[in-house]
């Protein structure tokens, strides 16, 4: 079975839509600031190393660690 | 009569902090990064008679409390005796979905309010309109749209506060109070009861069906949000090309993976260079200036106890807190410049994968830039860490940047004891040596951060998950505000300190116990007169003496044994002991010392190199002792205001004493090995 695609693994200009999210403490906090199934996300840049990304999610930009951003499945 | 109580809530960045100015008429440090409001602040003021009670809440995305912000939030709302009569929700426009987030929840808790929408301006452009009439149809508030910059609206604001205010209507309290376990007596109750459990669950074990209601209202909150901007507004843009082309085009250049790096280190450089050489200037005027009044004053008045408290004890005291005020401004204008601009977010961004090797987090290197000014403002500014570990950490291991207070002990020791030679053909090895301190503080703070992850084992828990605000151009008047409030701030707090300390160390080596004094003059008379000295060298003897005899002089006595492996006299043990009040006060000690035994027109270093050990002729300030000095200072605790910082910030005494016991144990161990070894 073919690994579920998370925010972490889009590319750098890519977008895509929310379709779920994982539940957990960190999950409900991104859903607090929008991140819903159903809501587009795209990816604006990634830090040096494995550092946060910089997501735009419903219009506002959020850094993200790689963990928390692969908290969050796309379709 | 009870004043009117008024809350503003809204999101981090809102412009509810520049709401709160307008309408207390106090100056607060605005920002454009998240956790400004660090904690309840509230004022007394009137508007037409009325009195009112503002509370600004520090900003939040979410009723739901995780990080002590939050906390505070959650606090104030649900103590009883603290909640507000009403609520000022602001919004910033051109985010209304997210905004909207916590005004329904606020709804929902039946909290009476009105709705201030700010940043019109960029709204408009964005083509982001809301129909107020539609929205107060739709939700049952009245709303008013403001600039929290410039002040427009907010007297209309003002007035709306003064008229009855209306119970918004309820979003989600029939949904949730149908799915709860616990159910509150009615059903108006059952957002508040929901909130209140989650609060409770979160600090025990999470409840995993509580954690799925929660999920289950945020996905509803949101389609009733769609569903009302649909009816209320139109947002033509869910993407934000259009308002932000600007911000993704700069953080293309500021966020890069290299360039980005380069652009941090040379702005964290100019701060350093601010805060050390273009502060130099300044902080000579006001020495120099504070030595003539001295002079000048001494001059004037007839000599006596009252002449010498004046110009011995307060007035070098005052001088001592106002020599700082240069590195504070030049810090924190750069500082809020950051802040204001919206690039503090990014530093956190670009530094939080180096930070969380550490066991810190990214919004840690704000705490320990600030900490290469004063340990006290770092300590407070970790509270925007979420997570407990990490924030901890970052509160131990700040004390380790060498501040502005190491400053002038560095200063003197390396003038008095490095020589003035040339490395490489262009560098001073005094300069060489001085870098060497600070980095030597980093490395210190850096490792201890290691050495406390290791010990830790922080938790996955932790979360970044922070917004990168749009740029915008820095509000002069704003900074200029900020700038002068941290100088008071400085001056006021720690100037208390320190005054107090000159006057409590000037009494200590001017009396003594009993006749003690008088009897070491005596003694020193005789002394003068089998050894024939001079009238100048007469009185230098007996103030030596008395010095030896005072209350300073037996403190010092006393503690010599402990200190001689480091090298050190007693006299330099009374300037330890003054100086656990604050670092700085070293040097002034050192001054009154040697001030006390010292002709006229001798600077103090020179002093210092002629105080010789006793019962020999070699001098005492040695290269190894002064050495073995700069190392204690790097890593000594050495500042009562920051162990009662910490205090207040860890909620007890448990940190600062281990804090305390392992920075002086580390100075001590360092400083004997560094004597030991070159002496």
């Amino acid at each position: 079975m073919k690994k579920a695609k998370t925010l972490a693994d889009l590319k750098v200009g890519e977008s895509a839509i929310v379709s779920a999210l994982i539940e957990d403490e960190v999950a409900i906090r991104l859903m607090e600031l929008g991140c819903v199934p159903g809501c587009e996300v795209k990816m604006n840049g990634k830090a040096a190393l494995g550092g946060p990304v910089n997501v735009c999610i419903c219009g506002s930009n959020l850094s993200l660690r790689l963990d928390e951003a692969s908290k969050v499945f796309l379709n | 009569m009870k004043p009117l109580r008024v809350a503003l809530i809204g999101n981090p960045n809102s412009g509810k902090t520049s709401l709160y100015n307008y309408l207390s008429g106090e100056k607060q440090k605005t920002g454009n990064f998240s956790g400004v409001t660090v904690e309840r602040r509230s004022v007394l003021t009137s508007f037409k008679q009325q009195s009112i009670e503002l509370v600004d809440l520090p900003g939040t995305y979410s009723l739901f409390s995780t990080s002590p912000d939050e906390q505070v939030v959650f606090s104030e709302l649900f103590t009883t005796g603290t909640e507000p009569d009403l609520a000022v929700v602001v919004i910033d426009k051109t985010m209304l979905r997210r905004s909207f987030f916590l005004l329904t929840q606020v709804m929902d808790l039946g909290i009476p309010c009105i709705v201030a929408f700010n940043m019109v301006e960029a709204a408009n452009k964005a083509g982001i309109d809301v129909n107020l009439n539609s929205f107060k149809k739709h939700t049952g508030l009245s709303s008013i749209e403001i600039n929290a910059r410039n002040g427009k609206g907010i007297d209309n604001l003002k007035s709306m506060i003064l008229e009855k205010v209306n119970t918004p209507k309820s979003i989600l309290n029939e949904f949730i109070f149908d799915r709860l376990a616990v159910k509150p007596d009615t059903i108006e109750k059952s957002y508040a009861s929901f909130l209140y459990q989650t609060h409770h669950a979160i600090r025990g074990t999470v409840i995993q069906s509580l954690l799925h209601l929660h999920k289950e209202e945020i996905i509803n909150r949101y389609k009733h949000i769609d569903q009302l901007l649909s009816e209320v507004g139109k947002e033509t843009q869910l993407n934000p090309q259009k308002t932000q082309k600007n911000t993704i085009f700069a953080d293309k250049i500021l966020l890069h993976n290299f360039g980005g790096y380069i652009i941090l280190i040379s702005i964290l450089f100019l701060v350093f260079q601010a805060v050390y050489t273009f502060a130099a200037y300044p902080m000579e005027w006001i020495d120099s200036g504070i030595a003539s009044l001295t002079s000048s004053l001494s001059g004037i008045l007839p000599e006596g106890p009252l002449s010498s408290l004046l110009t011995e004890g307060i007035i070098s005291g005052i001088g001592g807190v106002l020599i700082f005020i240069p590195q504070i401004v030049f810090l924190f204008l750069i500082l809020s410049i950051m802040e204001e601009s919206g690039y503090m977010s990014r530093v956190v961004f670009l530094m939080d994968r180096i930070m969380t090797k550490f066991g810190m987090s990214g919004r840690s290197i704000v705490p320990l830039v600030s900490a290469s000014a004063c340990a006290i403002p770092a300590i407070m500014s970790t509270r925007s860490i979420d997570n407990w570990k990490e924030r901890l950490i970052t509160i131990f291991v700040a004390p380790f940047i060498s501040c502005s207070a190491r400053l002038p002990v560095y200063a003197v020791l390396i003038a008095l004891a490095i020589p003035d030679i040339q490395v490489l053909g262009i560098f001073n090895l005094k300069g060489i040596i001085f870098l060497g301190l600070y980095l030597l503080g980093i490395l210190a703070a850096f490792l201890s951060a290691l050495a406390m992850k290791l010990i830790f084992q922080p938790e996955n828990k932790s979360f970044l998950m922070m917004e990168l605000p749009q740029y915008r151009w820095p509000h002069g008047k704003k900074i200029v505000a900020t700038v002068i409030g941290s100088a008071k701030t400085f001056v006021l707090e720690a100037g208390k300190i320190i005054l107090a300390i000159s006057i409590i160390l000037w009494t200590l080596a001017s009396y003594g116990p009993g006749n003690n004094l008088e009897q070491a003059a005596a003694t020193a008379e005789k002394v003068a007169v089998e050894q024939k000295l001079s009238t100048t060298d007469t009185e230098n003897l007996i103030h030596s003496y008395e010095l030896e005899a005072s209350y300073a002089g037996i403190m010092g006595k006393w503690m010599e044994p402990a200190i001689r492996p480091l090298g050190y006299d007693w006299k330099i043990g009374i300037a330890l002991v003054s100086s656990f009040a604050a670092r700085e006060v070293f040097v002034g000690t050192l001054a009154t010392i040697y001030s006390v035994t010292a002709e006229e027109d001798t600077t103090l270093i020179e002093q210092m190199r002629q105080q010789k050990r006793p019962g020999s002729n070699e001098p005492i300030y040695t290269l190894a002792t002064s050495l073995s000095l700069l190392l204690f200072y790097v890593f000594a605790m050495q500042c009562m205001s920051t162990i009662a910082i910490v205090k207040k910030e860890t909620n007890g005494w448990k940190w600062p004493i281990i804090q305390l016991i392992y920075m002086t144990g580390l100075a001590y161990s360092s400083a004997f090995i560094c004597y030991q070894w070159l002496s």
